[in-house]
């Protein structure tokens, strides 16, 4: 009965908000919510002007939810990295890559990195059974990253040694520089921003997949996604230079082939047994 | 353009006077619930500044003891040296020591609100953020952070709001200095989340917002400018974002913060303030309720405004003052309209008297009547223009003086004021009316008819005893006597012709008759009033005939004359001759007949046509004086308009209109609007009409009509009424002159026409030849005059009647007429017996003409109906000379001759000169 209940409450939800025409945006979860406004409202606004439906922002703290809430039809658009993707993808065929953003350097592939404090003299090879930090659980620089790096260029598991979710990627940067992890995992950008603090860089990941605009198939029509994939690749410099950091260097088309490198690393990852210190 | 009335005009004066004086209230308690209202408001600000003040000193203190214990450790103060000291490669890892140092410290900081720590080498380059480590290594301060170069140039502590490239803030910069070493400075800042979290504990009840001038904010790193917006209430400020900022947003989404930045948007008081850049505070009432806006400018270090700490309050006793004040407002506005009314009124009031005293003061001055006031002493203490005409004195002669020594004393011979019937009416209080005798100023004495009333001014008896004035009205009765003495002489005139008079009604019903009437009948005129002459009178002689004829000329509108034989009430009888004249009334209506009886027995004639000429003396001089007592002048006025403003009795009486429908209505259109001959009397015609436009006084005579339309003849004189020398309206008194046109016609009718022969009678041919006779003598010019007489008259009529006899004398004046000059004058002077006046004619001349018409006299006969009657004339002549005494003198000598032609014959002409020789003649 309650299973009923909740799926009627769950469609008066959505007809809800499909009849007022709101496009329901999911932002990462791995930054603050300042930043994320921040960063994100301009791009909210030029889909609104150029499509004329209201856009609004759909906070989730951490990447299970929002994954859960896109597969259940309550988010419409998100920006996700490529495991977080990946992942979607894998349970939830609807959600469909419109656009990659690019790097400051205009490539659309980034790298991950494990990063560690000069001043602690730290090398991957003595950070055994110390305290890592690591973003989120989905985080393409997360588990699947460091987990990568360690077994690369310190012949260990992540599984070997204890570590925590601290957040966000400055979040661990900041953790590391207090003290409070060893060493920790987070995007090569992030790494050379606190390197005025010391912040220096243990091993780099091969190039992956940058951060990706996903469509709900389930929500939006084909049609409709077209639309916003062709209006976004449309939208001139002039605009999207005054975006957010991560999302100000422009964009190309995505698509779910683009992301096999993160598909083979996840695969590794989840070949060797999970053992959480 | 029609101009208003002069008292709407008053009453406009007076609503504008009223509005007028009710915006001047309405602004003095707009103002002092402004006073009020800013009172209140001032107190709210100060409360918001003491509040802003007791926050930022609180965490002043907070600050200070975290810098003295916190930074000044000596393991942070050795990493400072050292920065001081690192190349550029070195200096990443000190500030990451210095940050895992003070790590700890700064999230306590931020647990308490201090959101910004900030290190700086002493060049004012950023060492590191705390609150933004990643914001590093960028270049010199100084320029953009006054209390960066201070505290590191001057190195000493600064304290105070100033901008910067992450936030705004109210910033605490601390040098630091060690051992004498300059190594830096650090900056601990609140942000205004913090403060506004205070000012929310501290005045709880208020919304609470920072708007920062934009040139604050043009210093924050671009990439942190998303941090705020414009705010909504000026374009030159800003606030941080609300999206970010939880106080921002808690302003923004407060309801009432909405609706006070819609209104104040608009409002000059705030963008003066603003304009200004100082502190102030609005008080503003919405929907019923009171709310303060209280801007507290906050200055950055070199004393340049950077923001404003904004806090809107509700705040109900302004609601409390604003309902005094419009209840002030209300009883200040009823005092206001009851004291306009007041004045109103009085003005009002006094510009009716004021009205008044000028319709009397132009009343009195138009009276013909000398008019005049007296006290009880005798003095006079107001006198009109027309007794100053008629005395001859100015105003101020009059005025003071004892009237009656003045102008009274010398005629009456009362020397003594005591025994003077005015002055006694004076002294008593009584009335008085009589006749007296006035001296004017020159000593010209003229008879005067004199009415005294004493003047009481109010219906309560005086308290004094003095009597009241008297007001004296006087008029020179000089000129009516000279018309009474006129007109018996004209009556007198009549004595030849008058004879006993009996005036009937249309049923010839006896309605009066002279007292001849009853000498000749013996019936006194009360018992003759209201019979029928032939109940007292007939003696059944006459033939039926004679009265049907008589009925049928006078029926027909024309006189009848002829001789009856009548008994007296003694049953006597006696001989009249007797001529009835049918009256019509002005509608043509037979109304009266007038009969004049004559007594042709010889020695009754003369005592008949004396009693008549007394009865007719009498008759006029009734009439006039019934004339003149019923003659009340008529007085009315108009505005300017035309429209009647007061009327007196006589006139109404005399126009047969109520008051009411004379007052505010057109007198022209009433009673003005035709001649007396029936042609309209457009108003540009109007002697009134006039008047009103010229302002000259006119004295004409015109017609009015009646109620009942009836045109009668009036005399006018119209008198402008000038008021303060503006032209409001004219004053009429007229009178009717209707009787006395009628009586004039009527009387210039008897007493100059013979009723047969339409001529001259006797009086008017002596008139008229007296007049001529004088101009001979002045003149010496060559007169002659005939006496005429058809001969054997008395034969005609006996054999053919009275009325074939007077178509014989018609007959011969209408022949007679055909020779005559319209210089002649020709009369009946009396039977058959004729006069002819010949101007500029000698004896010879007029003998000449005498013979023609004799001549032609004898060859055509009366020609009637039914006879042709032949008929003779004989003639007198003679010449008027220049020594003669009177014209009888001349007439007896005309007789004479006339009489030498009878005795010759008859049908024969006689002249003086012949006649005396035939006198001389038959005398040798």
């Amino acid at each position: 009965m309650r299973i009923f209940l909740g799926i009627f409450l769950f469609l008066a939800w959505q007809a809800q908000s499909l009849a007022a025409g709101i496009l329901r945006f999911a932002p990462l979860p791995l930054e603050n919510r300042e930043t994320v406004i921040r960063q994100f409202s301009p791009l909210l606004t030029h889909i609104e002007e150029k499509t004329g439906q209201p856009v609004r922002f759909v906070f989730h703290d951490n990447y299970d939810d929002i994954l859960k809430a896109f597969a259940n039809a309550q988010i419409d658009l998100a920006y996700l990295g490529p495991l977080p993707y990946t992942r979607l993808r894998q349970s939830f065929a609807q959600a469909e890559p419109l656009v990659q953003f690019r790097e400051a350097d205009g490539s659309i592939m980034y790298r991950c990195v494990l990063a560690a404090f000069r001043g602690d003299h730290i090398r991957p090879q003595k950070l055994k059974n110390r305290p890592l930090g690591l973003t989120q659980p989905l985080s393409t620089c997360g588990e699947l990253s460091v987990n990568g790096l360690l077994q690369k260029h310190a012949g260990f598991r992540l599984q070997q040694t204890p570590y925590r979710y601290m957040g966000t990627h400055e979040a661990v940067a900041l953790a590391i520089l207090s003290g409070e992890v060893a060493a920790g995992g987070m995007k090569e950008a992030i790494a050379r921003k606190y390197a005025g603090l010391g912040l220096e860089i243990l091993a780099r990941t091969d190039l992956l997949p940058g951060f990706v605009l996903v469509a709900n198939r389930a929500t939006l029509s084909p049609s409709h996604i077209a639309q916003l994939r062709q209006m976004l690749l449309t939208t001139p410099e002039s605009v999207y230079s005054h975006w957010g950091e991560p999302i100000r260097h422009g964009m190309n088309p995505a698509a779910d082939s683009d992301y096999a490198n993160v598909r083979r690393l996840s695969a590794a990852m989840l070949a060797s047994p999970k053992q959480k210190p | 353009m029609t101009s208003l009335s002069p008292r709407i005009r008053i009453a406009a004066l007076f609503l504008a006077l009223f509005l007028f004086a009710g915006l001047a209230v309405g602004l003095f308690f707009r103002a002092s619930y402004d006073n009020q209202a800013n009172h209140v408001a001032r107190q709210n600000s100060i409360a918001l500044d003491v509040a802003y003040r007791s926050t930022i000193s609180m965490y002043r203190l907070d600050v200070e003891t975290r810098f003295k214990n916190q930074v000044l450790r000596d393991e942070v103060l050795d990493l400072l040296q050292q920065a001081n000291d690192a190349t550029a490669d070195e200096l990443p890892l000190l500030r990451g020591r210095l940050y895992r140092m003070l790590y700890k410290e700064y999230q306590d900081m931020v647990r308490t609100g201090l959101r910004q720590f900030h290190f700086h080498l002493p060049d004012g380059r950023s060492l590191l953020r705390f609150h933004s480590p990643a914001h590093l290594g960028d270049p010199s301060m100084f320029d953009i952070r006054p209390s960066l170069r201070i505290a590191n140039t001057e190195l000493r502590p600064v304290v105070g709001f100033e901008g910067g490239r992450i936030l705004p803030g109210f910033r605490n910069v601390y040098p630091i200095i060690r051992a004498g070493r300059h190594l830096g400075s650090v900056e601990l800042s609140l942000p205004f989340e913090r403060i506004h979290q205070n000012l929310s504990e501290l005045l709880p009840v208020g919304d609470y917002a920072l708007l920062l001038h934009r040139s604050t904010v043009d210093l924050v790193f671009e990439d942190q400018r998303d941090k705020f917006v414009t705010a909504e209430i000026h374009s030159d400020y800003r606030k941080e974002n609300p999206v970010i900022s939880q106080a921002s947003r808690m302003f923004v989404q407060s309801i009432r913060a909405k609706m006070l930045n819609t209104l104040l948007r608009e409002n000059n008081q705030v963008h003066e303030g603003i304009r200004r850049q100082t502190s102030f505070s609005v008080p503003i009432l919405h929907d019923g309720k009171g709310y303060i806006a209280s801007f507290h400018a906050i200055s950055d270090l070199q004393g340049k405004h950077a923001a404003y700490v904004v806090g809107y309050t509700e705040a109900p006793v302004l609601i409390d003052i604003h309902n005094a004040a419009l209840r002030q407002f209300g009883m200040a506005l009823v005092l206001l309209l009851m004291l306009t009314l007041s004045i109103w009124g009085l003005m009002h009031h006094r510009q009716r008297l004021a009205a008044e005293k000028n319709r009397l003061h132009i009343i009195t001055e138009t009276l013909s009547d000398g008019l005049y006031v007296i006290d009880a002493n005798g003095i006079i203490r107001f006198t009109n223009q027309a007794a100053c005409d008629i005395t001859e004195y100015s105003r101020d002669e009059l005025l003071g003086q004892v009237a009656h020594y003045l102008i009274h004393k010398n005629i009456s011979g009362e020397k003594s004021a005591e025994t003077c019937p005015i002055f006694n009416a004076a002294q008593t209080g009584e009335c008085y009316t009589g006749e007296t005798w006035f001296t004017s100023k020159s000593g010209r004495n003229f008879p005067v008819e004199v009415s005294c009333r004493p003047m009481h001014e109010s219906e309560m008896p005086s308290k004094s005893n003095m009597p009241p004035n008297t007001v004296v009205v006087f008029r020179d009765i000089t000129a009516t006597r000279a018309a009474l003495e006129h007109m018996r002489l004209q009556s007198a005139a009549l004595d030849a012709t008058a004879n006993a008079i009996v005036i009937t009604d249309a049923d010839t019903l006896i309605e009066w008759a002279n007292p001849a009437f009853t000498a000749l009948t013996g019936y006194p005129l009360d018992e003759a009033i209201g019979k029928k002459p032939k109940e007292l009178v007939r003696s059944g002689l006459q033939p039926n005939e004679l009265y049907q004829a008589m009925w049928q000329t006078i029926l027909a509108g024309l006189p009848w004359r002829g001789e009856v034989v009548n008994r007296k009430k003694d049953g006597t009888l006696y001989h009249e001759d007797l001529t009835i004249t049918p009256v019509p009334d002005t509608q043509g209506k037979l109304k009266h007949f007038i009969a004049v009886k004559q007594d042709i027995t010889a020695r009754k004639l003369e005592e008949a046509a004396a009693q008549l000429a007394r009865i007719e003396i009498e008759h006029l001089s009734a009439r006039n004086e019934l004339l003149l007592n019923s003659a009340g002048d008529g007085i009315y006025g108009t505005d300017a308009n035309g429209l009647c403003i007061f009327v007196n009795p006589a006139a109404l009486t005399m126009l047969g209109f109520q008051k009411d429908e004379l007052l505010n209505h057109d007198q022209h259109a009433l009673f003005h609007h035709h001649h007396h001959d029936g042609q309209p009397n457009p108003h540009t015609n109007c002697p009134i009409y006039q008047t009103l436009q010229d302002g000259l006084h006119r004295d004409v005579e015109d017609a009015f009509i009646n109620k009942n339309g009836e045109i009668f003849d009036v005399h006018l004189s119209v008198t402008a009424i000038e008021e303060a020398g503006k032209r409001n309206g004219i004053v009429v008194v007229f009178q009717d002159i209707t009787q006395r046109k009628r009586m004039e016609v009527e009387l210039n009718r008897l007493a100059s026409t013979d009723t047969l022969t339409g001529i001259p009678n006797r009086r008017q041919f002596m008139t008229q030849f007296a007049v001529e006779l004088e101009r001979v003598r002045r003149y010496q010019k060559n007169t002659s005059v005939l006496m005429l007489d058809l001969d054997h008259f008395k034969r005609v009529n006996d054999r053919y009647g009275h009325a074939t006899g007077d178509a014989v004398l018609r007959h011969f004046s209408e022949l007679t007429q055909q020779y005559l000059r319209k210089v002649d004058l020709f009369g009946r002077l009396g039977g058959e017996e004729f006069g002819i006046l010949l101007p500029d004619t000698d004896l010879a001349g007029a003998y000449e003409f005498a013979e023609r018409l004799r001549k032609h006299v004898a060859a055509s006969p009366c020609v009637t109906a039914t006879e042709s009657i032949a008929y003779t004339v004989s003639i007198g002549v003679t010449a008027c000379d220049h020594d003669q005494p009177s014209a009888d003198h001349i007439l007896a000598q005309a007789d004479k001759a006339l009489y030498q032609a009878k005795s010759g014959g008859r049908n024969q002409t006689v002249n003086v000169a012949a006649a005396h020789t035939s006198e001389e003649q038959e005398g040798g």
